[in-house]
C-alpha cells in the first residue's frame, strides 16, 4: 500500500510568515506520524526543502527525501526506499505540470502527474480553463504513449471542480464520476474513444455523506446567491488501469493531533493554508 | 507615354517569397541542437491543433536521462495564418522591455510576445534559446547525461545529509 498526500500550502499573506511556516511544518510532522505517508506533493509551498524534510523526519515515520525534480510549482517528498523516482517531464513555459515516473509496486510502476492549474482570477471563464486543461491533457497522453502504459494518476490543485468542463470534457482531463463509466466510455462511445478518460473519485467527497469536510476550498462569498461555498479544487484522478487500486480517499480536517479547520469547519487560511489536504492510498 | 510595370509596382520592398513559417523555423532547431550536443540533448517540436489554433511546443529531450523532457517555448497561431504568431517562454523575463520613452527601471519582458513577421519570430526565438534559463537547462541535462554515461550516480542506499537531519 502506498499512501499519498497532496496539499496546496498557500495561506493568507501575513506578516508573521515565520509563525505560519512553523505551524505548517508542525502539521506535516503530525500528518506523517499519524498517517504513515509515503509520498507527499505540495503546491505553493513557502518552506524550503530541507525544512520540510526535517519536519517530516521528526514524525519518525521513515527517512524522507526530496526526489530529483526540476519542477518549481509542485514539490515532491517521499520515504520510499531505493530512490524509485525519475523526473519525466516539466513544463517550463507555463510551469503548471510536472510528471515523475515512480517505480513502485507492479511493473512498470506508475506515472504521477502533478498539477497546479492557473488560478480562477487569471482564467475566469470555463472556456479559458478548458483550453489550458486541453493542453495539459495532451501532454499526459503523450507521456503515456512514450512510457507505453497508462498507470497514471493526476493529482493537484486543478482550480476547477470535478463538474467543470476542463475536468469532464473529452479533450480536457475527461474525468468521469464512476468506475463503470471509466470502464466503458472509451470503448462504447465513438466520440470519446480517442480521449483516454480518468476516473474521478472526488465526486464522492462532496457534501456531508463522505468522511471529512465537504470540500477542499471554501469560498466566502455571500453576495453571489449561486455560490455553493465548498469546492473540490484539489483532486486525484486515476486512469482505469489504476482505479481499482484506490483503497482510501479522504479530505483531511485534522493532522492527527491538531485540527486543520476553524471552529466553523473551514480551512485555517490565516495560520495554515486556504486549502485542505487530500489523502489517499493505492494498492499498487 | 504608358508607365512601365515596375513603375506601377507599389508593393512593399521587403516582401520575401522565401519566408518560413514558425514551424519550419522551429523544426530547424532540431538538427541544430543535435549537432551542437552530439545528440546528448535533443530538441523536438510537438504540434497540435485545437479548434482554429495551431500550437507548437519546443521541447528538450535527454535520452540518457530516461528520456526526460522539458518544454522551453510555445508558439501558436491561427490555423490559416501563421503570422502573427504568439510566442511564450519564461525566459523572456530575463530581458528588459525596450519600449521607447519608458523611464527606468525598465520592466521585464512579458512571457508572452507577439511576432508579426518572420524577422520578429526569429528575434524572439533567438532571445529564448540564448537565455540563461535555456542555457542552464541544456547544461544541466548535458551534465546529468554525462554523469550517467560515466556510470557515476548517487549511492541509492545513502540518503542525503538533509534527509537524515532531524534538527
Amino acid at each position: 500500500m502506498v499512501k499519498f498526500l497532496f496539499w496546496n500550502l498557500y495561506g493568507r499573506q501575513k506578516r508573521d510568515r515565520l509563525q505560519r511556516s512553523d505551524a505548517l511544518t508542525a502539521s506535516l510532522t503530525h500528518l506523517v506520524k499519524a498517517r504513515q505517508i509515503d509520498v507527499l506533493l505540495f503546491a505553493e509551498c513557502p518552506v524550503a526543502d530541507q525544512q520540510i524534510v526535517a519536519a517530516l523526519n521528526q514524525g519518525q515515520a521513515g527517512t524522507y527525501y526530496a526526489p530529483d525534480s526540476r519542477s518549481q510549482r509542485i514539490r515532491f517528498f517521499s520515504r520510499l526506499p531505493g530512490r524509485p523516482w525519475m523526473d519525466a517531464y516539466n513544463d517550463r513555459v507555463h510551469n503548471r505540470m510536472t510528471a515523475q515516473k515512480l517505480h513502485v509496486g507492479k511493473h512498470p510502476g506508475i506515472l504521477i502527474v502533478g498539477i497546479h492549474f492557473p488560478d480562477r482570477i487569471s482564467l475566469p471563464t470555463p472556456e479559458g480553463r478548458l483550453s489550458v486543461a486541453e493542453d495539459l491533457a495532451f501532454w499526459i497522453n503523450r507521456l503515456e504513449d512514450e512510457v507505453k502504459h497508462r498507470r497514471t494518476i493526476a493529482v493537484g490543485d486543478f482550480n476547477m471542480n470535478p463538474f467543470e468542463p476542463g475536468v469532464i470534457a473529452t479533450k480536457g482531463f475527461h474525468g468521469v464520476m464512476t468506475k463503470r463509466l471509466a470502464e466503458t466510455v472509451n470503448h462504447r462511445l465513438s466520440n470519446r474513444a480517442d480521449y483516454p478518460c480518468f476516473y474521478n473519485p472526488m465526486w464522492h467527497c462532496f457534501g456531508d455523506s463522505a468522511p471529512g469536510p465537504p470540500g477542499t476550498y471554501f469560498l466566502q462569498n455571500t453576495l453571489d446567491t449561486t455560490n455553493h461555498f465548498w469546492n473540490i479544487y484539489d483532486q486525484v484522478l486515476l486512469r482505469p488501469d489504476l482505479m481499482d487500486s484506490l483503497r482510501y480517499l479522504q479530505i483531511l480536517d485534522s493532522d492527527g493531533e491538531a485540527t486543520l479547520v476553524t471552529k466553523e469547519g473551514r480551512p485555517r487560511k490565516g495560520s495554515l493554508s486556504d486549502h485542505l489536504p487530500l489523502f489517499f492510498e493505492l494498492d499498487i | 507615354m504608358p508607365a512601365s510595370a515596375n513603375e506601377l509596382d507599389f508593393w512593399a520592398n521587403d516582401i520575401n517569397p522565401g519566408i518560413l513559417s514558425p514551424l519550419m523555423i522551429l523544426r530547424a532547431q532540431e538538427p541544430a541542437l543535435r549537432k551542437r550536443t552530439g545528440g546528448i540533448v535533443e530538441a523536438k517540436v510537438i504540434s497540435q491543433i485545437a479548434s482554429d489554433v495551431t500550437k507548437h511546443q519546443l521541447i528538450l529531450i535527454a535520452p540518457a536521462v530516461d528520456n526526460y523532457q522539458e518544454t522551453i517555448l510555445a508558439a501558436q497561431h491561427n490555423v490559416r495564418r501563421v503570422y502573427p504568431c504568439q510566442v511564450e517562454s519564461a525566459s523572456f523575463q530575463e530581458y528588459e522591455e525596450s519600449v521607447r520613452g519608458r523611464l527606468p527601471p525598465l520592466a521585464a519582458m512579458d512571457t508572452v510576445q507577439i511576432a508579426g513577421t518572420q524577422a520578429e519570430f526569429i528575434r524572439l526565438l533567438k532571445l529564448a534559446l540564448n537565455s540563461k534559463t535555456v542555457r542552464t537547462t541544456i547544461d544541466a541535462l548535458l551534465a546529468k547525461s554525462n554523469e550517467l554515461e560515466a556510470g557515476i550516480n548517487v549511492d541509492k542506499s545513502e540518503p542525503h545529509a538533509a534527509e537524515v537531519s532531524n534538527s
